[in-house]
């Protein structure tokens, strides 16, 4: 069985770096993007398994992106992955499939994947 | 013509040129008497007249002149007296041998012999007779006698011009009497003056000795004495006689004149021993009785009894002085009102003073000691000491604030002898500022030690706030009325109280006295000081209207002063959180590469190793403030719904346990074994506990004991109570009030928002309550009070529950 696809949707580098790394390590294949225009672009050539998406972006932010995703691949698990804790509650619950904050530990990250991807 | 008649109208013609020279009734008989004599060649010819039933001589030629006036003859008594008893003439040639002669010897009638008498006859009535007489004996014809006859009603006419003159003359007399007094009476319209007037006047006009005027009192219904005249003080202020009493009494019942010789009939006057006759007239005007007029004892020319023609001209005089004094009351009641108003006028222009300078303040204090100055002020309500008590409607007591008045007589001295120049209580009120004056005095002091239970037989200064009227005490010991410790704390026998209303609420009581002066208390003192109460009430009324704005003002004042204060604490919220935000990513790359670097680093660099677990555990202790500080930002909205309390606290019990367990501190929950629910958010209400438990933790570092208790309280309460105590010592007393601050703390690493936070969600969030029993020494329990849900969670979600 093929390791599951992950695209890792952040507008900041170390971010994805960091996430690249923690999320091979736990045997996933990791994409990463640096736009909402750079991620669609990556989504049009193959889906992955689940994307994780940060909130607050240059040019269109997060929340578009999970909109849109959502629209075009609705079958697709989105994760949105924030500093803000305040938003749990909205959108939490309402688009995306689960919403973790970011956090120099990842365990919360990763057992949230496992739940989602079964893996 | 006979030479009788002849005779005859030569004497008549010669007589009418008597009448018409002269007017004296003496100098025409006289005239008379003379030519008689001589035209008949007598040698005596006399006229006796009439008076008070003798004949008295009243001209003679012949006899003595010494005897004219002084010698008379009964009727019938002598040879005239018989002529005047039978009407007829009578001629006696010898008339001493005539057994009816009378000798008078006062006359030296003696000499003569012969005599012829006839009566002088006046419409029918004898009125007297003339006499000749011869000193030879000669016989008397019966022409001599007509001739006689004649000339006697020649003599009839003219007494009777002359008493037809002298009446006219009385009646003059008595009009021009009439005049002067009218005159007199319409001099003055002063009452004390006219009936002063009255009394000379009419002792004048009668030649009295002495007046008495008494004035009927309309209320008393008894006479008075106005005036007098000629009568000792003592006399002249005897007492008022009642309806019917003595002589003036029954003048004034019968409305008629008394005229009687002995005034032994009249006890007042007879005590006197001074006067004989009375003559006493009603004065009547309109038909009602004024009063009555007595003058005693003639004097003067004619003394002796009043007669007829006095009696009439006083009652006519009467009639006039009875209008005149008609008029004077008329006058003085007219006086009275104007003078009445007048008052009325004063009242309101001290009431517009004490308005005017009640109207330079709103402060209840100084408004207060301006309404008792106003009450004891000269320029105001004058008395001698005022006291102010405010009634407290919802305990029912009544309670002395304020006290104005000296202390003892020689301060009321001093005090009126400074502010005597003072003319109004508005200038007292502009000039003065010394509240604190007042503040202090003795008089404050005696009011703010007297406080009453108002109830119903609590003595006058309850009654006056119960029934709002005023009350008048002019003796309290004798007084059922009044509570005989008040009196006896005043130091006043007489005080008068009256409420202070304001819109039919009785908000006071203020009593006066007059101490110093004992002036007495009138009811009209009263009454304007119950004027003035109405308008100082209105006066405290708006006073404390003020007053009750400005609270008001004050407190909005604070709220916005929290407004303000929550405003910049959101500010700052929210600033915290964007720079949290900008923290988080770069700290979650720094933490989460250092935690694979240390992943990385093999056993045996242990130095690395700690640098990095260094590392490590400085984000996470970062990332956690971060996390209290963006919880205490605003946008952190509840997500209510029914959860189970017990459960969420054991989920929290659940993060401390190992930390707990680390250092030694024992854990006991106390639950209810049935869910307890709340209408909450569940994350918010775990933050909040996890808050305390951690600030127990912290508090107790090693070894100590946390309780946990939680209970739902029933109705009317219907609450959920949740119990956290440590045995961390308390907290410090100084810092009490600050605990639920943001951003106070008292750790050497900490944020200071825990307890602002948690105080947030239940009070703010989630509309609860948060209370700390502190037991310093020992620890603190925090209780937090959430309202409990009153219905269950629904079924379905328990069945979504894994």
């Amino acid at each position: 069985m093929s390791a599951k696809r992950i695209l890792v949707v952040d507008d900041e580098a170390g971010v994805r770096e960091l996430y690249r790394e923690e999320l091979s390590d736990a045997g996933y294949a990791v994409e990463t993007a640096a736009s909402a225009r750079e991620a669609l672009q990556s989504l049009k050539g193959s889906a992955p398994d689940l994307v994780t998406v940060d909130i607050k972006m240059p040019e269109e932010d997060g929340i578009s992106l999970l909109r849109e995703i959502k629209e075009r691949w609705p079958r697709l698990p989105v994760v949105i992955c924030t500093a803000y804790p305040v938003y749990r509650q909205e959108f939490g619950a309402w688009a995306s499939d689960a919403y973790v904050v970011k956090s120099a530990d990842l365990g919360e990250l990763k057992t949230t994947l496992r739940a989602i991807l079964g893996a | 013509m006979n030479p009788v008649e002849t005779a005859g109208a030569e004497i008549l013609s010669e007589i009418v040129r008597i009448v018409n020279a002269t007017t004296d009734l003496e100098e025409r008989l006289r005239q008379i008497v003379d030519l008689t004599a001589h035209r008949m060649g007598q040698d005596v010819c006399s006229i006796f007249l009439l008076e008070d039933g003798r004949l008295v001589l009243r001209a003679s030629q012949g006899l003595n002149p010494e005897s004219i006036g002084r010698v008379s003859l009964s009727l019938g008594e002598g040879l005239v007296g018989w002529a005047c008893v039978h009407r007829v003439p009578v001629a006696v040639d010898n008339a001493q041998a005539d057994p009816r002669f009378k000798y008078l010897g006062a006359t030296g009638e003696e000499r003569f012999q012969s005599l012829l008498t006839v009566p002088i006859l006046l419409q029918g009535e004898c009125i007297g007779a003339l006499v000749v007489q011869t000193l030879s004996p000669s016989s008397y014809t019966s022409d001599k006698t007509e001739l006689l006859t004649t000339i006697a009603s020649a003599v009839s006419g003219v007494i009777r011009t002359a008493q037809l003159y002298k009446n006219s003359q009385e009646q003059l007399a008595a009009l021009t009497a009439i005049s002067e007094i009218s005159r007199a009476l319409i001099s003055t319209l002063d009452l004390d003056r006219l009936l002063n007037l009255i009394v000379e006047k009419s002792v004048n006009l009668l030649n009295a000795r002495g007046a008495i005027l008494r004035l009927l009192n309309p209320e008393t219904q008894t006479l008075e004495i106005r005036a007098s005249y000629g009568l000792p003080p003592d006399v002249a202020r005897s007492r008022a006689l009642a309806f019917g009493e003595g002589i003036a009494g029954r003048v004034a019942v019968d409305r008629r004149p008394v005229r009687i010789d002995d005034a032994s009939r009249d006890p007042l006057v007879a005590a006197t021993g001074l006067f004989k006759s009375i003559l006493c007239v009603p004065l009547v005007s309109k038909n009602q009785i004024l009063g009555t007029l007595a003058l005693y004892d003639r004097g003067g020319d004619l003394p002796g009894p009043f007669n007829e023609r006095d009696e009439h001209l006083l009652v006519t005089v009467g009639e006039h002085i009875a209008i005149a004094v008609e008029n004077a009351l008329a006058h003085e009641r007219s006086e009275a009102l104007a003078e009445e108003s007048q008052r009325r006028l004063m009242e309101l222009s001290i009431l517009y003073d004490i308005g005017q300078a009640m109207s330079t303040t709103v402060d209840l204090n100084r408004l207060l000691q301006i309404i008792l100055t106003g009450v004891t002020i000269g320029g105001g309500l004058g008395f001698n000491r005022a006291m102010l008590f405010l009634y407290d409607d919802r305990a029912r007591t009544l309670e002395g604030v304020l006290g104005v008045g000296p202390r003892d007589a020689e301060e009321a001295w001093s005090i009126w002898q400074r502010i005597s120049h003072v003319q109004t209580v508005d200038e007292w009120a502009k000039t003065t500022g010394r509240t604190a004056e007042a503040e202090e005095s003795a008089l404050t002091k005696l009011a703010r030690s007297i406080r009453i239970r108002v109830t119903p037989d609590a003595g006058v200064l309850a009654r006056t706030v119960l029934e709002a009227v005023p009350f008048n005490i002019p003796d309290a010991l004798n007084d059922p009325r009044t509570n005989p410790e008040l009196a006896a704390r005043l130091g006043t026998n007489a005080f008068a109280t009256v409420p202070l209303i304001a819109k039919d609420r009785v908000m006071g009581v203020i009593l006066v006295d007059n101490l110093f002066n004992q002036r007495p208390i009138t009811e009209d003192d009263v009454r304007f000081l119950m004027l003035f109460a109405h308008q100082a009430g209105r006066a405290i009324e708006n006073a404390q209207a003020v007053a009750g704005l400005d609270a008001a003002r004050k407190s909005l004042l604070e709220l916005q002063d929290r407004l303000i204060q929550t405003e910049k604490m959101a500010a700052l919220g929210e600033m915290a959180a964007s720079i949290a935000h900008e923290i988080r990513n770069p700290l979650a790359v720094v933490g989460g590469f250092a935690r694979r670097l240390m992943a990385r680093l093999p056993e045996a660099m242990t130095a690395e190793r700690h640098y990095g677990e260094i590392i490590v555990k400085e984000v996470k202790r970062l990332e956690k403030i971060l996390e209290e500080v963006l919880a205490f930002s605003r946008d952190a909205r509840p997500d209510l719904v029914v959860c189970d309390v017990a459960s969420l606290l054991n989920e929290v019990l659940s993060f401390i346990e190992d930390d707990c367990r680390e250092n030694g501190i024992s854990v006991t929950a106390d639950f209810p074994p049935e869910p307890v629910y709340a209408l909450a958010d569940p994350a918010q209400i775990k933050q909040a506990l996890l808050n305390l438990f951690t600030n127990a933790v912290q508090a107790i570092r090693r070894g100590g004991e946390i309780t946990a208790h939680l209970r739902r309280v029933p109705a009317p309460e219907e609450r959920i109570s949740i119990e956290i105590a440590d045995t961390g010592g308390g907290i410090p007393n100084d810092i009490m009030a600050n605990i639920f601050n943001p951003f106070f703390t008292t750790k050497a690493a900490g944020t200071g928002l825990g307890l602002a936070i948690t105080r947030r969600i239940v009070v703010d969030h989630h509309k609860g309550e948060i209370e700390v029993v502190n037991r310093p020494g020992e620890g603190a329990t925090f209780r937090i009070h959430l309202p409990a849900a009153t219905v269950c969670p629904l079924p379905e979600a328990k069945e979504d529950a894994p």
